[in-house]
């Protein structure tokens, strides 16, 4: 039996009643034509190594930014200057190593990003989430805020998983929505595009075979430029007859409400999973072998050596992104769950603690060494119209915590890649305002101005109520707790530090974009 | 994601009224072993309802090789080889506690459910062998289905185990109406059923309004479910096709045979209670001899992580899955269940033998009871965190709920200073004596304090040393001092100086086995226990668990009871 897109729609309509108040499904969006072409598609990875503890000296080049622009909405000054390389090292920087001089163009250091609000480690500002704790219990180990206090506002996804799910960033429904890679720290929104549905975490494939089987494995459709494979419409039909099975479940008369939204949340991703099998894509691309090996994190350095399992993962993802399989992906530094070995959690937890920045650095560079640049590379092919995907793309690399453990102002971060022409590439800049307030550091801006640029330079409007979400986290909460919290900056000074940029969140980072 | 826990100290505001516990509060009842305990049957209340479920990952996989093995076994292990790279798609469940209380669906498990679903049927379809096993004598891979032979595939036990029920005729009907002639489109639609990939119990019979005695089809998933985590295999099933599932005797019957024919999926089941029960993945990572420090504090020892969790499997399969005690006799035990030689060494024992069960004492009278294994001990660095050991007390054996820290926490909270003159003891009693501290730290300091007697490897001691963090040269060695009044129940005044008293007095209260309990409600069930509503069911368990064999009794018995066979709907 076939189910018309009419029919679906009505018995999402009669069978899903709590899904007619999402404002996009999936199910609404117009169908692709066959054979559509698709206009090049951005891409966003995130990725980074957990905590902090490194030495600024070993992170950043031995020259400074010393070419001062103001600030034009506060006055302050700036300072950027080309990114090069430093004499010292050969490469940018100590921990920056020579591999990524090829691509100095392609990139930008950023310096003096600030996350005032106490997260202990961070990762769940990394990506844009700054107010809801990730753990259950006692207490969220990455903010130092009780749980009943934060999560009384409105929780926003993770930008990969909000991007994942936008109209604006997708023009048409990619296979995979996003790779949340292994180390995930990603929050999705129970309903996406829901503000008040709260979010939850996102999980993908932790090893480089199931990395394979979502990407290129039986469960994805052939690519064809012609039609739907026979594979595609047997699955497409067999979607359709599990909905007439749910339908005749949810007319049960022992249905009781809670059933009914857990089957329509199984309804809605069946749409999802149907849409997937419609698209076809133009994109020229050759799956990677099928890796041969493949290991959950606990076991690397036992049953896989880690940098096989890295060399494998990115491997599979780059070709992924070239295949038009996904457009958005996480990338944890393999030390956020490597469990046993040198680049364990509790060495990198204990070395930071320790002050020992020299090991830090190493782990970093390591991982610089073996993931992000391997990616960049696999990335840095032609794509036609005289690009690469790399261009195309944008890596977001850094860690959680600064240099100060667990501390998250003056947050370093590498961009790699241009956003299709968004980002003045090949950058140092420093946004810390010097001389002030030693105490705390030099303020510079606000983190969240960060993830406001990327959104935008992935294409997301300025009218998305969104962006004011992600303007709003951290300092902005309208909360007593956080007025308490940083009453204590305010007190040794008079003022806050970023009293003049607060303002200034919604707006894009100055100097990097074209 | 490992976690480790940084901040040591917590402060809170007002704490004595809002220290609350999720069991109810005063411990003035008996159960029926004339043991103390937090639960009072109301049989008025209300049961609590039962949602559908989807089916967590194990159970899943499990279920989809259970169906496999209606091939031949000339065939199974290549099928399974197939479905076992097939299954790795479908996603990790991510459950605060337990796999099952996660019960998001995502598109990732959709499509996962599509390629196991499709998948699965090729591999049935690959040969005629296979092929008339799963569907019956009838069937060819050369030859187009019949409707007789589909009918009669419908209506087979096969397709039943696959549904877990009979299919209506109506079902049937539609299903070889759109099957197209190819029997894979025809399994692969009963292996992207809801029936199959969530447990649905829609059929029982109506006691009271909203109130369901489950069927015989459902009671067998539920029994099946609960004892090994996987689907009703076939013996199982046909119970419930002639209804003797509903008799005690055959339940108990079928759960013995259950964990029998299927042991290492028993085994599971018990190992995932008593893993989120016991929150696994809170236990901290051994400091490692890296800095001055640790090589002098560790002695140039390394502890591995994973020798702290076997010892508390082996130690729960032991007193569960072999029947060999009571919650008491698990909380309180003096034995060593250390099997590797670094932890069995460092508790001064010889290694325990699962296989062989010869109890190992522990020597001296220093360390006995749950709490005294290194598991709970081990802090991640040279120093322990009483507070840290005290909260885990409070919250995760007690179930009790504190207030919240105060907002401005965060500049507040910071270890102690140090002072090599002090003992961890006094410096945290110093740091939490102020009135805004006290409150709270008075019910947290002491369950903390009374595991001074253990450093943070795990090492019982007497003494504490402190050591240079720079240089690891000993400083000090300072005399611990384990006499406290841990105020289970607040209003208890009693001073005790041993951790074998501790575990007592925590046995004694019925508060530690009430909050074992509530996890196992929850785990049997699958949603939070409601101490009103679900009075007469908790009851029920704690008089299982504190009886003699009680811990075996808790998971096997507890299908025997009528609230086992309740679904209410809300």
């Amino acid at each position: 039996m076939y189910i018309n897109s009419k029919s679906r729609r009505q018995f999402l309509v009669g069978s899903a009643r709590t899904l007619v108040a999402l404002p996009f499904l999936p199910s609404m969006w117009p169908r692709e034509a066959w054979g559509q072409a698709i206009p090049i598609q951005k891409r966003f990875i995130g990725s980074w190594v957990p905590l902090g503890g490194y030495s600024n000296a070993d992170l950043y080049p031995t020259y400074t930014a010393d070419q001062a622009s103001v600030f034009p909405q506060s006055g302050h000054n700036i300072y950027s200057t080309n990114l090069r390389i430093s004499p010292e090292y050969g490469s940018i920087s100590k921990i920056y190593s020579s591999k990524l001089n090829p691509f100095l163009p392609k990139l930008t250091l950023l310096r003096g990003l600030d996350c005032p609000l106490g997260h202990d480690h961070g990762e769940a500002t990394q990506l844009g989430q700054m107010r809801y704790p990730r753990e259950d219990g006692y207490g969220d180990p990455n903010l130092n805020l009780p749980e009943d206090t934060m999560i009384q506002y409105p929780a926003v996804p993770f930008i990969d998983q909000f991007l994942a799910y936008s109209p604006e960033f997708y023009s048409s429904i990619p296979l995979v929505r996003s790779v949340v890679g292994y180390g995930s720290i990603s929050l999705g929104q129970v309903t996406p595009g829901n503000l008040s549905s709260g979010v939850k975490g996102v999980f993908g494939p932790d090893n480089p075979v199931a990395l394979f089987n979502l990407l290129f494995g039986p469960s994805t459709p052939s690519v064809s430029a012609t039609g739907p494979t026979p594979a595609q419409t047997e699955s497409k039909t067999l979607i359709d007859q599990t909905l007439s099975d749910l339908k005749s479940i949810l007319s049960h008369r022992n249905i009781s409400s809670t059933d009914k939204q857990r089957l329509d949340a199984f309804t809605t991703e069946l749409f999802e999973t149907q849409k997937k099998l419609n698209i076809v894509s133009a994109a020229i691309c050759s799956a990677p072998p099928v890796p041969t090996k493949s290991a959950s994190m606990g076991e690397i350095a036992t049953n896989i050596d880690r940098e096989v399992f890295l060399d494998l993962y990115t491997s599979v993802l780059a070709a992924g992104i070239k295949c038009g399989r996904t457009s958005v992906a996480t990338l944890a530094g393999i030390m956020a769950v490597e469990t046993q070995g040198t680049y364990s959690f509790a060495n990198l937890h204990s070395w930071g603690h320790d002050s020992k920045t020299a090991e830090v650095g190493d782990a970093m560079r390591w991982f610089v060494d073996k993931a992000i640049v391997p990616l960049i590379t696999k990335l840095d092919v032609d794509e036609g119209g005289g690009s690469t995907f790399l261009d195309n793309s944008l890596i977001m690399f850094g860690n959680t915590n600064s240099a100060s453990v667990h501390r998250n102002w003056d947050r370093n971060i590498l961009l790699a890649g241009g956003a299709g022409g968004y980002f003045k590439t090949g950058q140092f800049v420093d946004y810390r305002q010097p001389g002030v307030f030693a105490n705390y550091g030099q303020p510079g801006i606000l983190y969240n101005q960060l993830i406001i640029t990327i959104l935008k330079s992935m294409g997301i409007k300025d009218s998305n109520p969104y962006l004011n979400e992600y303007a709003k986290a951290d300092l902005i909460v309208p909360s007593t707790a956080a007025e308490n919290w940083w009453s204590t900056l305010r007190k040794d000074n008079g003022q806050h530090p970023h009293k003049d940029v607060i303002r200034e969140s919604r707006n894009l980072l100055p100097l990097i974009v074209k | 994601m490992m976690l480790i826990t940084s901040v040591s100290l917590v402060l809170f505001q007002n704490c004595g009224p809002a220290l609350h516990s999720t069991s109810s509060g005063g411990n003035n009842f008996l159960n029926s072993n004339g043991m103390q305990t937090v639960f009072k049957c109301n049989p008025q209340a209300e049961v609590s309802p039962i949602s559908i479920r989807r089916l967590t990952k194990y159970e899943y996989s499990q279920s989809i090789y259970l169906l496999a093995s209606l091939v031949p076994t000339a065939e199974l292990a290549a099928m399974k080889s197939q479905l076992a790279a097939l299954l790795m798609s479908v996603p990790d469940d991510n459950g605060v506690k337990f796999d099952s209380d996660d019960t998001g669906i995502s598109e990732a498990h959709t499509s996962s459910y599509l390629v196991v679903a499709r998948g699965f049927a090729a591999e049935v379809f690959k040969n005629n062998a296979r092929l008339k096993a799963f569907i019956g004598s009838c069937a060819s891979t050369t030859t187009a289905p019949t409707a007789a032979c589909s009918s009669a595939f419908l209506a087979s036990p096969n397709a039943t185990q696959i549904l877990r029920r009979p299919l209506t005729s109506q079902e049937s009907t539609q299903m070889i109406a759109d099957m197209n002639g190819d029997w894979k489109m025809l399994i692969s639609r009963l292996l992207m059923h809801p029936h199959f990939i969530f447990q649905i119990e829609l059929e029982g019979k109506n006691i009271e309004n909203t109130l369901l005695k489950i069927s015989p089809y459902e009671l067998a998933s539920r029994i099946s479910f609960h004892v090994v985590k996987q689907g009703p295999d076939a013996a199982l099933l046909a119970k419930a096709r002639d209804g003797t599932v509903m008799q005690n005797d055959v339940i108990t019957a079928e759960v013995e045979r259950l964990i029998s024919a299927y042991p290492q999926q028993a085994t599971y089941s018990q190992d995932k209670f008593f893993e989120g029960w016991l929150s696994y993945n809170r236990v901290a990572y051994p400091v490692a001899p890296v800095s001055a420090a640790e090589k002098a504090f560790t002695g140039g020892k390394t502890l591995l992580r994973t020798s702290l969790l076997n010892e508390l499997q082996n130690m729960t399969r032991y007193y569960t899955g072999k029947g060999q005690g009571s919650f008491e006799d698990l909380l309180s035990s003096p034995y060593s269940f250390a099997s590797d030689a670094d932890l069995a060494g460092m508790y001064g024992v010889a290694p325990y033998n699962p296989n062989l069960d010869m109890m190992i004492g522990f020597p001296g009278k220093q360390r006995a009871g749950l709490m005294s294994r290194a598991a709970f001990l081990v802090s991640g660095s040279i120093n322990t965190s009483p507070i840290t050991r005290g909260l885990r007390v409070r919250r995760q054996f007690l179930c009790e709920e504190l207030a919240p820290p105060p907002a401005n926490i965060a500049s507040m909270v910071r270890d102690p200073g140090f002072n090599p003159n002090l003992t961890t003891r006094e410096r945290y009693t110093q740091k939490t004596a102020s009135s805004a501290c006290i409150g709270c730290h008075v019910s947290i300091n002491p369950l903390g304090f009374v595991l001074e007697g253990f450093d943070g490897f795990g090492r019982a001691r007497t003494v504490e040393t402190v050591y240079d963090e720079q240089t690891g040269v000993v400083l000090n060695q300072l005399p611990v001092d384990p006499i406290v009044q841990p105020q289970i129940d607040l209003s208890d005044s009693r001073s005790i100086a041993s951790v074998g008293d501790f575990h007592r007095l925590l046995a004694d209260s019925g508060k530690a086995r009430g909050c074992m309990i509530e996890s196992f409600f929850q785990y049997v069930h699958h949603r939070t226990a409601d101490r009103v509503a679900d009075s007469c069911t908790l009851l029920e368990m704690d008089d299982l668990a504190s009886s003699p064999k009680g811990m075996y009794k808790l998971f096997y018995e507890t299908p025997l009871k009528s609230s086992f066979q309740l679904r209410k709907i809300d």
